[in-house]
């Protein structure tokens, strides 16, 4: 079967992580998806590794190579006149145009909505930002920590006694490329009845002020109530915490104390379920409960202590490490990880099949563009140029 | 007339806590119209409360999940004063019925087509066990879309494996990631990237399903598989152990390459403010900030890596600075001076940003059990087809007598008896106290 956004095409001026991310999803999923990028250089992201052997290449960064499958991509420089005329030439006959530059920038360049909608009533422009087009902190810099702090939950993350805690890289700008893909082809089902483009305005800060990662649920309990809700000291034994196994953690969410009695039952003691010492009728205490608990899970690996545990209901999962994830048997049973040859990084495994449509998830088409790799095939195929135009454009620094 | 993206849509959302309904709100905000399915008879834990009667009396023991009820007081109805189903609830309509009965799968059968989408995230199987499994469905109404959010997935070993977004993250190497430097596991808390981020995973993959039947005619089976959805936002270090068979370890607030980088103290209590600084050019910014611009001149600290090996140094001069500001004060100084700097926003700061006002972030809305809030809204813009905001949380059945009366055409009479058996109402059951 076709691919769900087959046929929709893209021009691409995104960088970094949140932009690319969005257009990755839409490539992924069928999208004709052309990225643009700066001469020589190219998306910052090619410097961001990690990198084979620890040696920089432009070509073999592993946060690019993941953000950038199934595109094709081309360079300009798009403080030439000639490298604007050829974006607005691909703008033309796009459905959508994605940039991330900080705000006013695409405006400076003639990419802004208004200038572009003259050239293509029909073309959607999205622009992925940090805190949007508009407001006081439109200008206002940031990282992907200096983001999830002020959109998102580190306030919440970490003990008490200790400064908050930021989370795993780069979260809120994978919230805000889903956001901005499910934006653009929501927006893309009204251009498809309606002819009609328009212009799509997403920025990280909303997109984590907005998750359902919680953030909104506190806000609201703060409109509410007035009373905030504190950070929370580390998982308490045994109804919700990481317990030792001989080669790491298992994390267990057992709450209320009344399902204790399928720990007794995975550690083969449900006659402690009716010792009835504790404070609630029937249970052993959490001290008795522990004492069998900790050497039971120390005697076992921690897929082995999940798989017990999951037999008897109880709800825990082994913490996994990278490497663990790459080993997993139900991801390979699964068909998670799509190998792919790249020229110049070679064979590697890429993440990400988790949607599936009917059964298909997304297909690997090609592994992310070499800088530049489609110029001559996207100037001479679709725009028209003849080799010695090309040829000129590169010797004028435009590609 | 359409007027926006998914006008004409109707969704059956059978979604509970916080991942499906959120995704049901990206849907709503776009225009489709939301038809709730809740029961009167079974209380979801964490949809519309933590227990489903909850008196005054009780709120001592409910410790934070009081401070989710307004005004702290679970009141009358206290599953209409909830704030995890109230911050998603905007634009949505209430009906109940009781699925576990042969009378109430009739009318979710008879729903089924009148809708264009089902979506859910329940235990595996559950849908199946009241005859909704996809087969069934798919028969009843060829063009619908069912999508479904398994944890891990509809086949392979982990299909049955039950959890909470904490496991799904623990699974998915957030744990491992994550965390004061040297640290366990456990000290970074629980976060809950998976329950935020599958939400908008979901409502992409029910767009791009709905897009694709706009030309094939036909409905399908969307799966979004929670944990591998999220092992997709790991980029990085999934690439350093496939590249180079390493694991990185959790370092705290900074980062491997900027410095200094970190979540500083402020006035006030848990007050805090997040710097990053990437260059010499932040660096020079971040010195006169903090009223010591001769460090910038300093070539001992020229350069991420000098600064990085002198980072515990670093870090006590920004916070004696720090320490006497204001946080959101402390922010747009570092801001006017260049620096990449983030509030840490408490439970209380998004309401007073100004960068959240200024955006039409918020929404007034009366709300019978409430009163008068103002509620979080829309995480994007569209210029021609603004997303909604029309209607407050609903009520728990407020629109029971729309979806039996005008949607499915009951007359009073089995209306009556519907309501007698204890499919519609509009709250929890007696024996449920």
């Amino acid at each position: 079967m076709e691919q769900p956004l087959a046929g929709l095409k893209v021009v691409d001026l995104t960088w970094h992580v949140a932009g690319p991310h969005a257009t990755k999803l839409l490539a992924d999923y069928g999208a004709e998806v052309l990225k643009v990028e700066r001469p020589e250089t190219g998306d910052p992201a090619r410097r961001y590794g990690p990198f084979p052997g620890d040696i920089p290449h432009r070509e073999r960064s592993g946060m690019f190579l993941h953000l950038n499958t199934n595109k094709r991509g081309i360079t300009l420089n798009l403080k030439t006149a000639a490298g604007r005329a050829i974006v607005r030439e691909l703008a033309k006959s796009a459905d959508v145009l994605v940039e991330s530059f900080s705000p006013g920038v695409a405006a400076r360049f003639g990419f802004d909505y208004e200038s572009l909608c003259r050239l293509n009533p029909r073309l959607i422009v999205c622009s992925v930002s940090n805190y949007g087009q508009t407001g006081p902190y439109r200008d206002y810099k940031a990282t992907e920590m200096t983001m999830y702090a002020h959109a998102g939950l580190v306030h919440s993350l970490g003990v008490p006694e200790r400064e908050p805690l930021r989370s795993v890289d780069h979260l809120p700008e994978y919230q805000a490329g889903g956001t901005a893909a499910a934006a653009i082809v929501g927006a893309a089902i009204h251009q498809r009845w309606s002819g009609e483009g328009q212009f799509v305005d997403v920025s990280l800060f909303e997109v984590g002020s907005g998750s359902s990662d919680r953030r909104i649920t506190r806000t609201l309990g703060y409109e509410y109530t007035g009373e905030s809700i504190p950070r929370s000291p580390a998982g308490s034994m045994p109804g919700g915490a990481a317990l030792p196994c001989s080669d790491g953690y298992v994390l267990f969410t057992v709450s209320p104390p009344s399902r204790w009695i399928r720990l007794f039952e995975m550690i083969g003691a449900p006659q402690l379920a009716s010792t009835g010492t504790s404070a609630l009728p029937g249970l052993a205490t959490e001290e008795e409960l522990s004492a069998l608990l900790y050497p039971w899970c120390l005697e076992r690996t921690k897929q082995q202590v999940m798989e017990r545990a999951q037999a008897h209901g109880v709800p825990a999962t082994a913490i996994n490490s990278p490497s663990d994830i790459l080993r997993d048997p139900y991801l390979r049973e699964r068909g998670y990880f799509v190998e792919a040859d790249h020229a110049e990084a070679g064979r590697l495994a890429y993440a990400g099949r988790a949607l599936f449509i009917d059964g298909e998830a997304w297909e690997m088409r090609r592994a992310a563009p070499l800088l530049g790799e489609h110029n001559e095939e996207v100037l001479c195929g679709g725009l028209g140029f003849s080799a010695a135009e090309a040829g000129l454009l590169r010797a004028e620094g435009v590609i | 007339m359409r007027t926006r993206p998914l006008s004409g849509i109707r969704v059956l959302d059978l979604t509970v806590i916080w991942a499906g309904p959120s995704a049901v709100t990206m849907l709503g905000d776009l225009g489709a119209e939301i038809v709730r399915v809740e029961s009167t008879q079974h209380h979801i834990v964490n949809t519309r409360g933590f227990l489903p009667w909850p008196k005054l009396e009780d709120v001592p023991q409910l410790g934070n999940t009081a401070k989710l009820y307004v005004d702290m007081d679970p009141g009358e109805r206290p599953w209409n004063r909830f704030a995890i189903f109230n911050s998603l609830g905007r634009n949505k309509l209430s009906m109940t019925v009781d699925m576990t009965k042969e009378d109430g799968r009739a009318v979710l059968h008879e729903l089924v087509r009148v809708c264009d989408v089902l979506i859910e995230n329940n235990r595996m199987g559950m849908l199946d066990s009241f005859g909704l499994d996809y087969e069934t469905v798919h028969g009843l109404n060829p063009t619908l879309v069912y999508v479904t959010m398994p944890l891990f997935g509809l086949s392979g070993p982990y299909r049955d494996y039950i959890g909470f977004g904490t496991q799904g993250e623990a699974m998915a190497g957030f744990y491992a990631l994550r965390g004061y430097e040297g640290e366990s596991p456990m000290s970074a808390g629980g976060s809950n990237h998976m329950d935020g981020a599958s939400g908008i995973a979901a409502a992409l993959a029910t767009l791009m399903a709905l897009y694709q039947r706009d030309s094939a005619g036909k409905g399908q089976l969307v799966e979004v598989s929670q944990v591998e959805h999220i092992i997709g936002h790991l980029g990085g270090p999934l690439m350093d152990a496939l590249m180079n068979g390493r694991d990185q370890a959790p370092i705290g607030n900074r980062d491997a390459v900027r410095a200094p980088q970190g979540i500083y103290p402020c006035q006030g209590e848990d007050r805090w403010v997040a710097v990053s600084v990437g260059d010499d050019a932040e660096w020079a910014g971040l010195c006169a900030a903090i009223g010591r611009p001769g460090l910038a001149k300093d070539p001992a600290y020229r350069g991420n890596a000098a600064r990085r090996a002198r980072h515990d140094e670093i870090d006590a001069w920004i916070a004696e600075w720090t320490v006497r500001q204001d946080a959101r004060r402390a922010m747009d100084l570092l801001q006017d001076h260049g620096v990449p700097a983030g509030l840490v926003a408490d439970d209380a700061d998004p309401r007073d940003d100004p960068q959240l006002q200024a955006r039409g972030f918020f929404h007034r809305m009366d709300h019978p059990d409430c009163g008068t809030h103002s509620y979080p809204g829309h995480t994007f813009h569209l210029s021609k087809t603004p997303l909604r905001f029309d209607t407050p949380p609903p009520t728990l059945g407020q629109h029971n007598d729309y979806v039996y009366r005008e949607l499915l055409g009951k007359e009073a009479g089995e209306i009556d008896r519907l309501t007698d058996e204890g499919h519609i109402g509009d709250g929890y059951a007696d024996r449920l106290r």
